[in-house]
């Protein structure tokens, strides 16, 4: 046989051989046209069965990384998501849809698994085509907040709140987040470090006292606190934590006092009611903490925390029976609401 | 009382270290104005020979429990020698129960008197070789000589002391061989029959042969892009907690890091009471003692405390993730179980906590047993004020234990005074969990300092790590810790074992300079019905104004066991007014001291005799 005959013989036959051996590429885009409608009608786990052996055989095909990341997305299941979602981000067209679907998610994948560093870039590239999405925004914030970027988590929070972003109420609402988060002493120091603070200012002086009840500094809580009332005496927050400020160091005449002015401006304020019936307990005034936790029983009968100290108070005054009555309740509810 | 503020705390997530950020879990503040002057802790574990025990915990990354769990430490007189001996428990380098003599296994290392340690295990016969947990002492027996309980994942064992320096496993024929995942354990003669009995904790029904799926381990890629699907979304709280197993999930995750399970979603496994019989045996009483730990929560330190001052030991067992035990002693055999009621069983909200170590101390002289409780990071250690009658307020916040213990994973837990002024001080052994989490939590470490909190005047504490030199502050991942004074000179040293690394002695250099004291060794009379060790008695000693008190205690701390010995600092008094010994049959003596700065052995019904230590 011709040399030249016999070898194009036998590259014909390899071709046959390799296209019998390989999976059809139709076969695989119908699969993901039928997740594609899976996903739609909301079937998840049957869109994960349908694509992971596609996926595996096709690994560099976009369109069912893309897919089968968007399903393990939408089941909470961020790790599987992002190892799909960042196979695919390589593979698609920059700023077609699905590129842009790919990066929204991969974005909140990271973010939801805490790689803050890699979610930031990826949000923020969303937001350039989804200006108006607020949870974006704020997951980007938080990004910033969580990865110590004080300067860039104020520039994003005043974006989401609609202020200027070298506000000092910029700083204040960046400090908010950051000290929420136990970074208390970068809260603090965007604060201080905000331009022309003016010590009237809404909200400064209970910023400062809320960082300074973070961080245990008792003393310098109450006094913050105080500055706030002096501007608005309707602050019952601050009330309430200048009250919680005084227990904290033993000053309970003071924290009763400063707690009863909180309740009044606010009547429904449950934590406030817990809170002095725990100071009337440290100074056995069992009647009245029972009293306050009846009170805040009556706003919230579900509290289990309420049920708890009203159990024990039933306990201190030698009522065993309705304290094992009130604790079966708690233990109940704690179940219910682990 | 706990604060609104610390409740939001709990919610802490805090990722991405930044380079240089000083964290408080490595870095001691600055020096506190509350210290005592001159008062530091030398690093002595390389001097005294003690450097040649090396703890192992199977893999270095912790894909399962019980390898970040570490071990207890004991410091006994094994030879009555008058000098304290360090009893530090191993577990492990693979996974396994069976007997596994190729590895290093318990040490137990003899006081020489001058300072160094010699390694008497093999002579002694106590090198267990088993996967060990924790450990704890007392005289079974009532011959004179300090028996172990050696707790471990597998088959426990109990050495009895032969009283010429060598030990018997004795735990199959005394009915303890307990197979399960012991933890903590303590000797207590609950019914004041005169003998010592044993409550032994349990944690996880764990199988090595079955076990949870993996963390990531050291032969192994971080898998943070595998399939899981209980990462916790970055707006929801991180956990006070280890990461919970999850049947339908493939690994679990802490902060979206894969780490060991548990112990949440893993079954827990029950604790044991056993009674001994007065011949070497012990008999489970377990149930019908009315301490069958039902919900099998997850346990790991157990002390015996008289918690109302009735006479009769009351037990009270640390959990993990589950609110602890406290079983109040009827007086006929039996007890009942009054956690949630009494306030000690969890924080002042009613939550429970990850309750590591049990610390138990009359901090404010007020002449009851208050207790202290290490747990997990994002929560804060709890002390909890013994208000008689077996009520107790959580007294964390107005102490000044709450936002500074935060960022901490504490196991480890003792009361002890450091500088002899009267005030029982704290001592926290920390480490957190999972190596993995250097990676993301920023205001955490997975090692950490030890924390050493002095008391003042019975009121709040205050974090002195900054006045008690480098060798104190060295961030390790610490399990166990026990306090004794180990040289014999009047002060407090800490023995810390640390997972996978060596332990830690610190000797206490200036304690005995800033405060007179006392140290009391106790000998009961067994035919009173009193243990020949006199674990349970409770002895009151009156100075000035100040009346304090102390006991004889087996267990505690973390699944660790500290010298027996009561030691009491006086202060600048320079001669006790009263000294009162109750008996742990329920008999009071008054004691005459002659004079401080002495360690006394007091025997029941027959005074004291002036301790003649080499």
């Amino acid at each position: 046989m011709n040399p030249l005959l016999r070898t194009a013989l036998v590259a014909c036959a390899l071709a046959a051989i390799a296209q019998a051996q390989s999976p059809p590429l139709d076969a695989y885009q119908q699969a993901v046209a039928e997740a594609t409608d899976l996903e739609r009608r909301g079937n998840l786990n049957a869109v994960i069965e349908k694509l992971t052996p596609w996926v595996a055989q096709f690994p560099r095909r976009a369109e069912g990384r893309h897919r089968l990341g968007i399903a393990f997305y939408q089941q909470q299941n961020h790790p599987a998501a992002i190892e799909h979602l960042a196979a695919a981000l390589k593979l698609e067209a920059e700023d077609s849809p699905a590129w842009r679907q790919t990066v929204e998610h991969l974005g909140l994948a990271y973010y939801f698994s805490h790689r803050t560093s890699d979610a930031s870039p990826l949000l923020e590239k969303t937001l350039q085509w989804k200006t108006g999405d607020t949870y974006l925004r704020y997951a980007l914030a938080m990004c910033h907040v969580y990865s110590h970027e004080p300067e860039q988590a104020r520039r994003v929070f005043a974006e989401l709140y609609g202020i200027p972003a070298e506000s000092t109420q910029a700083a204040l609402l960046a400090s908010h987040f950051m000290n929420r988060e136990n970074f208390s002493s970068e809260a603090e120091t965007l604060v201080r470090q905000a331009p022309e603070v003016d010590p009237s200012l809404p909200d400064l002086h209970y910023r400062l006292g809320v960082i300074a009840l973070t961080n245990g500094d008792h003393t310098e809580a109450a006094e913050r606190f105080r500055e706030e009332l002096k501007r608005n005496p309707l602050h019952p927050m601050a009330w309430h934590y200048l009250g919680e400020a005084y227990a904290q160091s033993g000053e309970l005449e003071d924290a009763i006092a400063a707690l009863e002015r909180a309740i009044w401006l606010n009547l429904r304020n449950v934590p406030s009611y817990l809170l002095i019936a725990g100071v009337y307990n440290r100074r056995n005034q069992y009647a009245l903490a029972e009293n306050a936790l009846q009170q805040a029983l009556s706003l919230d009968p579900q509290n289990y925390e309420a049920r708890f100290l009203l159990a024990r108070i039933y306990q201190k005054t030698n009522r065993p029976d309705l304290a094992k009555q009130e604790m079966a309740r708690a233990t109940q509810l704690r179940k219910a609401n682990p | 009382m706990h604060s609104f503020i610390s409740a939001t705390a709990l919610l802490t997530l805090s990722l991405s270290t930044l380079p240089g950020q000083q964290i408080a879990t490595k870095t001691p503040p600055a020096p506190s104005p509350h210290a005592a002057q001159s008062v530091r802790y030398i690093d002595a574990t390389k001097t005294s020979g003690l450097g040649r025990f090396r703890h192992v915990g199977g893999d270095a990354q912790k894909p399962y429990l019980p390898e970040l769990a570490g071990s207890g430490v004991a410091l006994l007189d094994y030879d009555d020698d008058g000098h304290l001996d360090i009893y530090l428990v191993n577990a492990l380098s693979r996974p396994g129960n069976a007997d596994k003599t190729d590895q290093p296994g318990s040490a137990l290392f003899r006081n020489n008197g001058d300072g160094t340690f010699t390694d008497v295990t093999e002579k002694a016969g106590v090198g267990n070789h088993r996967w060990g947990t924790g450990v704890c002492a007392g005289d079974m027996n009532n011959d004179g000589h300090t028996d172990l309980y050696a707790a471990n994942l597998g088959s426990s064992r109990l050495y009895r002391n032969n009283g010429d320096a060598t030990f018997t496993d004795i735990a199959p024929r005394s009915n303890v061989d307990i197979n399960t995942w012991a933890t903590g354990c303590a000797f207590g003669d609950y019914d004041r029959d005169g003998d010592l009995d044993l409550y032994v904790a349990a944690y996880v029904n764990f199988d090595w042969n079955a076990p949870p799926p993996a963390g990531e381990s050291s032969g192994a890629a971080a898998p943070e892009t595998s399939s899981a699907t209980n990462a916790p979304a970055a707006d929801q709280p991180a956990g006070t907690m280890g990461a919970a197993y999850n049947p339908n999930a493939p690994f679990c995750t802490f902060l979206g890091l894969r780490v060991a399970c548990g112990p949440l979603g893993l079954p827990g496994a029950k604790d044991y009471l056993f009674q001994n019989n007065g011949d070497g045996t012990f008999r489970d009483v377990t149930k019908q003692a009315g301490v069958e730990d039902a919900g099998k929560a997850y346990g790991f330190s157990v002390a015996w405390v008289d918690l109302d001052d009735d006479g009769w030991l009351d037990l009270v067992v640390a959990n993990d993730s589950n609110p602890n035990l406290v079983y109040h002693n009827q007086g006929d055999g039996t007890f009942q179980e009054v956690g949630l009621l009494s306030g000690l069983a969890t924080n002042a909200d009613g939550r429970e906590q990850a309750y590591m170590g049990m610390a138990v101390g009359d901090y404010d002289r007020d002449g009851r047993a208050d207790f202290f409780f290490t747990t997990f990071s994002n929560d804060s250690y709890t002390l909890h004020h013994n208000n008689g009658d077996i009520d107790f307020d959580d007294a964390t916040g107005p102490a000044g234990l709450g936002s500074v213990t935060l960022p901490f994973l504490g196991w480890g837990a003792e009361f002890l005074d450091y500088d002899n002024d009267g005030f029982l001080d704290l001592l926290a052994a920390n480490g957190h969990a999972y190596p993995q989490i250097d990676r993301r939590q920023a205001d955490t470490s997975y090692r950490q300092r030890p924390l050493l909190f002095r008391n003042i005047e019975g009121r709040r504490f205050a974090d002195i790590g900054g006045n008690l030199g480098s060798a104190f502050n060295q961030p390790r991942s610490s399990r166990g810790a026990a306090v004794g004074d180990l040289d014999n000179d009047g002060d407090i040293d800490i023995v810390l074992n640390n997972l996978d690394d060596m332990p830690t002695l610190l000797r206490n250099e200036g304690g005995n300079r800033a405060g007179h004291w006392i140290s009391l060794q106790l000998i009961g009379d067994p035919s009173q019905n009193t243990p020949r060790d006199a674990i349970g008695s409770v002895v009151y000693c009156q100075t000035g104004g100040a009346r304090q008190r102390g006991e004889v205690a087996s267990g505690r701390s973390y699944i660790s066991q500290s010298d027996s010995r009561i030691h009491f600092g006086l202060g600048k008094a320079e001669k006790v007014d009263r000294l009162q010994v109750r008996w742990s049959n329920g008999k009071i003596e008054d004691i005459e001291i002659p004079a401080v700065d002495r360690a006394y052995i007091i025997v029941q019904g027959k005074g004291i005799q002036v301790k003649d230590v080499p």
